[in-house]
């Protein structure tokens, strides 16, 4: 047993060389099996990369089994089809069916969350989230609702409200994670990011309409336009990204265990930018490099700061969920939308 | 007496802790029996038989972790672990194809080609087994809905004289004695005013076709003109095409997901614009499918099938540009490939 009150920096100890056999196999056998196998293949992926993620010498592990993954998705898209069918027949019963699945959404979401968090673990405790289903409700769809009455100039209000939820649910075994922060840090970020979104608007129609002559836009102009507008919107985007998560990350608590995150804008773009040019140069065949890069660039910046021993983590042994809530938001696309 | 037994060294982990410690874990040959070893001081922590220990399905290279009972963990580096553990044959050649290897590039050029394969054949063949599986009641409530929607939001009741609708029932009639029985009894004929349509017709997943009155009202007396655009219609019912383009699009939309859902976001989304794209084709497909159908059974009816080649010269002015985003090809396009069918297929 030993005090440590010092940085703990997550490290990823994959590579691209190890995970592009894994990827390779996945994408054929999927194909191969008309999709079945992707339930395993997803599983083996997350193993890979929770497995090989350490933080204080100990790693993460994934618990989930192919067969959970496979069961839930055989029910949302058999789901999905009876939906189609009925939607031919009689487009009111659609709507009603739609409007339906809109209602349970943050059920669904809850679901998800308590699936994935249950089945991974690290140093060999499980991870849990709970939470009260009305603070799911308000979260995902009482604040999203108030944002876009407001025009979006209450965004921040509603990424703090999700970090918040999502992370004051978590808990490693029975030791509770925790976030709390005043509104101020999301509107520097929001702020920021707009200055760059709104220049990048000026830019683009000072270029595109010269003001003197009233002309309308040439194809010359109108590139160049772009020119201006893409990167504003790409670095302003990620300008809000990174200050989000430095924030959130840095005022996140694990019991008296703190952390702290190291996300550059630089950083961040030149990740972004070449990950780019790796995927779309190698049509997609380098894409494992891709994913392992941003994986390791992730671990380097994300710290553990810990307050004392981290031999007492403990949990109760929890057993496994069903699969319903994380097969829809795979195949959905729908989660958290944390900014961890 | 000491027999000869093999130790593994790794760390190990109280259960459901994260309290760590060295380890090791040995097998006594003789007997078949794993013992667990605390190593910071040198004391048993159990002692279990070979099936109570279950191995991790792990993925790559790193530690294998190794779940022991009463829920104590052991990780090892250890390569032995796999054959003293009796790992499965299939989980171990699993791990073997994944590893760095020169026939890696074997399965990129078999994931190439598969993927050529599916979109090419696979797709086709789950469609078809859904459209088999498909019961009848589904095409007639599609129908009855399809025809609802339209009465609804595009169509007026048909402003024809019962005279010019009778002429053309009779063509229809003629038309559907050449099918068989089964076909025939789903088929029926209705008229619509549809302003935006223009001379047109349409062909409901049940076997309803509709013809515009603008249609009837420009063309109705060119008999073979009418006749091929009607067996046109005929051949979209009877070759089930709005059921195919609705499974095919859902099968291609849930199997991208599956697969693409691994693939990354940016690949997703040029796959599922490519998918579109796709769909688009299909669907012109199927227009110059029913058009061959539809001369052929003109012809079987006694009807002259360059009447449909006329039709198509008449309206070839009104088409778009670019037949790539348009679901059904150009008319110039059409009325070639009628011509050539005839010359190929008919002696006229």
């Amino acid at each position: 047993m030993h005090d440590q009150s010092h940085t703990e920096t997550f490290e990823f100890r994959g590579n691209a060389k190890d995970y592009f056999g894994i990827w390779i196999v996945n994408v054929l056998l999927s194909i191969v099996t008309f999709g079945i196998y992707s339930a395993w293949a997803k599983v083996r992926t997350k193993k890979y990369f929770y497995q090989n993620t350490y933080v204080a010498g100990r790693n993460f592990d994934y618990h989930a089994t192919g067969g959970q993954i496979f069961k839930g998705r055989l029910i949302v898209g058999a789901a999905l089809v009876v939906y189609s069918l009925l939607a031919t027949f009689s487009p009111a019963i659609a709507l009603i069916l739609a409007l339906l699945v809109f209602a349970i959404g943050p059920v669904l979401i809850i679901n998800s969350a308590k699936f994935n968090a249950r089945n991974s673990s690290w140093a060999n405790v499980r991870f849990n989230f709970d939470c009260k289903t009305g603070d799911a409700y308000w979260a995902y769809m009482a604040m999203p609702m108030l944002v876009a009455l407001s025009l979006y100039t209450c965004l921040p209000f509603l990424t703090r409200a999700m970090n918040r939820f999502g992370i004051n649910g978590h808990s490693l075994g029975k030791t509770r994670f925790s976030f709390e922060s005043p509104i101020g840090p999301f509107y520097k970020a929001f702020l920021a990011a707009a200055v760059f979104f709104i220049a990048g608007f000026v830019g683009f129609f000072w270029v595109i309409f010269d003001p003197t002559t009233l002309h309308p836009p040439t194809p010359e102009s109108m590139v160049l336009g772009y020119l201006i507008l893409l990167p504003a919107f790409v670095i302003g985007g990620i300008l809000y990204q990174a200050m989000i998560r430095n924030h959130i990350v840095g005022n996140t608590k694990l019991g008296p265990h703190g952390f702290a995150s190291t996300f550059t804008v630089a950083g961040l773009f030149k990740l972004a930018f070449t990950n780019l040019l790796i995927t779309v140069c190698s049509l997609g065949l380098l894409l494992p490099w891709a994913q392992v890069r941003m994986h390791r660039y992730f671990a380097a910046n994300t710290h553990a700061l810990p307050d004392g021993t981290i031999d007492d983590f403990h949990g109760e042994i929890i057993k496994d969920q069903g699969a319903i809530g994380d097969a829809y938001s795979d195949i959905e696309g729908i989660d958290l939308g944390l900014s961890i | 007496m000491a027999g000869s037994h093999t130790t593994l060294k790794g760390q190990g982990y109280y259960p459901g802790s994260s309290r760590q410690f060295e380890a090791y874990l040995q097998l006594d040959e003789a007997s078949g029996r794993w013992s667990f070893w605390n190593a910071d001081d040198a004391t048993m922590v159990l002692s279990c038989t070979q099936d109570q220990i279950t191995l991790d399905n792990t993925a790559g290279s790193g530690p294998r972790h190794v779940h022991l009972p009463d829920n104590w963990l052991f990780l090892t580096t250890d390569p032995k672990l796999s054959m003293l553990a009796h790992e499965p044959v299939m989980s171990r050649l699993l791990r073997r194809m994944e590893q760095f290897h020169p026939r890696l590039i074997t399965f990129v050029i078999a994931t190439l080609g598969a993927t050529w394969l599916v979109w090419k054949y696979g797709i086709g063949i789950l469609v078809a087994i859904a459209v088999f599986l498909t019961p009848d009641v589904v095409r007639t409530s599609m129908n009855a809905g399809s025809l609802k929607s339209i009465d609804l939001f595009m169509a007026e009741p048909s402003t024809l004289e019962t005279t010019q609708q009778d002429q053309q029932r009779r063509i229809f009639a003629k038309l559907a004695a050449q099918l068989p029985p089964s076909d025939q009894e789903h088929l029926a004929l209705e008229f619509r005013e549809m302003p935006g349509l223009g001379p047109n017709a349409l062909a409901l997943p049940g076997g309803t076709i509709v013809l515009t009155d603008a249609l009837v009202t420009a063309y109705g007396d060119d008999e073979d003109l009418i006749a091929g655009i009607i067996g046109h219609e005929m051949g979209h019912v009877i070759e089930d095409h709005s059921l195919k383009q609705l499974y095919r699009s859902l099968s291609v939309y849930v199997l991208i997901a599956l697969i693409a859902g691994d693939v990354g976001p940016i690949l997703e989304d040029l796959t599922l614009e490519g998918q579109l794209l796709l769909q688009l084709s299909f669907s012109r497909e199927h227009e110059r499918d029913a058009d061959a159908f539809g001369v052929n059974l003109v012809s079987q009816a006694g009807y002259d099938p360059h009447g449909l080649a006329r039709f198509f010269e008449e309206i070839s002015e009104h088409d778009p540009d670019n037949s790539w985003f348009s679901t059904h090809p150009n008319s110039t396009e059409r009325q070639d490939a009628i011509e050539r069918h005839i010359r190929e297929h008919m002696d006229r």
